[in-house]
């Protein structure tokens, strides 16, 4: 047991290892950073100068180890724009509200996606199970710019109750938290469904029911567990779909996330900062999946057998 | 006689899909089972051997519109028309059932002594220690070795045989009086079957269970059953003891059967089949019944055969439903 998480710890830390060559990588095809920092009046030498004080004259293995080690000293570059902030304290500055509206736009999606997808799967064929689909059909075809604006029409425009955009008291989350939670809600339905159905369907649920145990217990102690591990496994990308949702979502709701940094900074060519979020998405995302392979490690025997 | 007759079933019929197009998997079947009997249940892969077992368990096929009709008494008390509670009691209790594939009879997520100690904790509130010390118990009697740490196995961790030995504790657990095991060797291997087979013989012996065996190897039926019952698209064609069906077995069906197992002895020959195929489900309103379902493939069938065939009783509490039955030798 022990040794499995050990095993997956080192794997995360591998997958971490290899986005940041991407990232670096990607900074390098986006342009020479020297010529957007000069003014156009600016000379040969000055160019030199610059080229060597941002050490762009190294090799560039050279440039990879030291943009590795600034980076594990928490040195991710300074914005190009304004007071030029350290890039990584703006994106941390931000980090904050996204993580509240991912949080809460998770919970949400799971709290009512789950008890959805159970029921719908224990009631197939009832109208629950058809309001159940139709939902999830719709969460998952609506785009989640338009549902945000005609929200925001609806809600805010029209009748006035919750207010448009911004970050402050909990109606200001009811908004963005459904566009955000919307699509994994329909994911996290039909995941469920889908897996639930299969595990009513099985031997050992047939076994159960042979050995006298009563459907609710059948359904707790036997089809539930199972029917989760599907839903577990995807909980990295629906992590996933949160944070590249929340670009989106962040932009429309004015959200002072790193999502609408992100958006920000690619718009003003703040290439440090775009960088630093990047790699705190990245991050954020090795994280999350390395919690769903512990929590699976947990959930299914199987698993620990497999690591060992 | 009837004192002795621990289950006793009367025109069982198990049905599903609209009610104008009925199909009908298991269609009017009856039979006795005495105390410590064992009673085969032989046929084809279709023929509704498995639907007839948890249809006994008042368990109806996942289809539309299932319904289970007919009479079930389990020592002279009717089981149809009992609540869902009362008949959950009787299940793993009164009445148990071994399954085809131990490992998909158990969950894999959860401890092998949860799985088993259910039965009990389905019906009874019961302290944590009695509940450990009676799936001990069960552990022993199935033959496993260090019960301590099994109890705390999961299904992987564990062989296939011995798999099925922990459903075979989790059926005798509540120390039922009729036991169905439903092919429960088909995916053993060789040798294991021949040590399950004697588990289950000497279980049934220890507790005095009726056990109904539902299979279609002739082979296990020659070892474990003292009658057979021949069941063909969802009907039994004949009924009798092992030895004289197959000696003389009355049906022509069950004569092709028996025909088709092949032999040690003499020289290697082709293996005989029979000739066509079985019919799929059957559909028919129960006032309405049919010719005899073999009559197409049989040898013996005439113009008489498209009438229902008559249930005829002989000797020694035998059974044959055909209208030309072979001739006793």
């Amino acid at each position: 047991m022990t040794r499995a998480i050990i095993t997956r710890c080192a794997e995360a830390l591998i997958a971490l290892f290899l986005m940041s060559a991407a990232i670096f990588a990607l900074r390098r095809v986006t342009g020479d950073p020297v010529a957007l920092l000069l003014s156009d009046s600016a000379t040969e030498a000055d160019r030199m100068a610059l080229t060597a004080n941002l050490g762009l004259d190294q090799p560039l293995l050279t440039q990879y180890v030291i943009f590795l080690r600034d980076a594990l000293h928490g040195d991710l570059g300074r914005s190009l724009i304004g007071d030029r902030q350290p890039a990584l304290d703006l994106v941390l500055s931000r980090l904050g509200y996204s993580l509240q509206l991912a949080g809460v736009a998770l919970v949400f999606s799971f709290l009512i996606g789950i008890p959805l997808g159970v029921m719908s799967a224990v009631h197939r064929g009832r109208f629950i199970d058809f309001a159940a689909r139709l939902l999830a059909l719709i969460g998952q075809s609506v785009p989640v710019f338009w549902l945000g604006i005609v929200l925001i029409f609806l809600f805010s425009v029209t009748l006035g109750l919750l207010p448009t955009s911004g970050y402050g008291d909990w109606r200001h989350f009811i908004m963005p938290a459904l566009t955000l939670g919307l699509f994994t809600l329909a994911a996290i339905t039909r995941l469920c469904r889908a897996s639930m159905l299969e595990a009513l369907n099985s031997e050992y649920v047939k076994f159960a029911r042979i050995k006298g145990v009563s459907e609710n217990q059948i359904l707790i102690k036997h089809a539930l567990r199972n029917s989760l591990m599907p839903v577990v496994t995807f909980m990295g990308t629906f992590f996933a779909a949160m944070i590249t949702g929340a670009v989106v979502v962040e932009t429309v709701f004015s959200w002072p996330g790193i999502g609408r940094l992100a958006y920000e900074s690619i718009l003003r060519r703040d290439f440090p900062v775009v960088q630093a979020t990047v790699l705190t998405m990245t991050l954020l995302f090795i994280s999350c999946n390395l919690a769903v392979d512990l929590i699976y490690l947990w959930l299914d025997p199987r698993m620990r057998q497999g690591a060992k | 006689m009837s004192n002795d007759i621990v289950l006793d079933v009367r025109n069982l019929r198990v049905s599903f899909g609209p009610e104008e197009t009925r199909l009908a998997p298991v269609d009017d079947i009856s039979f006795e089972l005495n105390q410590g009997e064992t009673l085969g249940i032989v046929g084809e892969s279709g023929s509704g051997k498995s639907t007839l077992g948890m249809a006994l368990m008042c368990l109806a096929p996942a289809a539309q519109n299932a319904r289970i009709e007919g009479s079930i008494k389990l020592q002279g008390r009717e089981l149809m028309g009992l609540s869902a509670d009362e008949m959950r009691s009787i299940r793993g209790h009164s009445m148990a059932m071994i399954l085809q594939d131990p490992m998909a009879s158990l969950n894999p997520v959860r401890l092998l002594g949860d799985q088993v100690g259910e039965v009990i904790t389905a019906h009874q509130m019961i302290s944590r220690d009695s509940l450990k010390s009676r799936v001990l118990k069960a552990f022993t009697s199935v033959r496993i070795a260090s019960p301590e740490q099994r109890i705390n196995a999961y299904p992987h961790q564990i062989s296939g045989g011995m798999r099925q030995r922990i459903v075979g504790a989790a059926a005798i657990i509540g120390q039922p009086q009729v036991l169905i095991a439903d092919e429960p060797t088909t995916s053993l291997d060789v040798t294991i079957q021949a040590q399950y087979l004697d588990l289950l013989k000497d279980l049934q012996r220890e507790m005095g269970m009726a056990m109904i065996f539902i299979t279609h190897d002739f082979g296990v039926v020659a070892k474990m059953c003292d009658r057979v019952a021949v069941i063909y698209a969802g009907q039994i064609v004949e009924t009798a003891r092992v030895r004289d069906l197959f000696r003389t077995p009355r049906h022509w069906y069950t004569a092709a059967l028996i025909a088709c197992v092949p032999k040690l002895q003499g020289e290697a020959k082709r293996l005989a089949a029979i000739e066509g195929q079985p019919p799929r489900l059957v559909s028919r309103k129960p006032d309405q019944p049919t010719a005899c379902r073999f009559a197409p493939r049989c040898p013996a069938a005439d113009k008489v055969c498209e009438q229902a065939p008559p249930e005829t009783q002989l000797a020694n509490g035998a059974m044959v439903r055909c209208w030309h039955p072979r001739e006793a030798s």
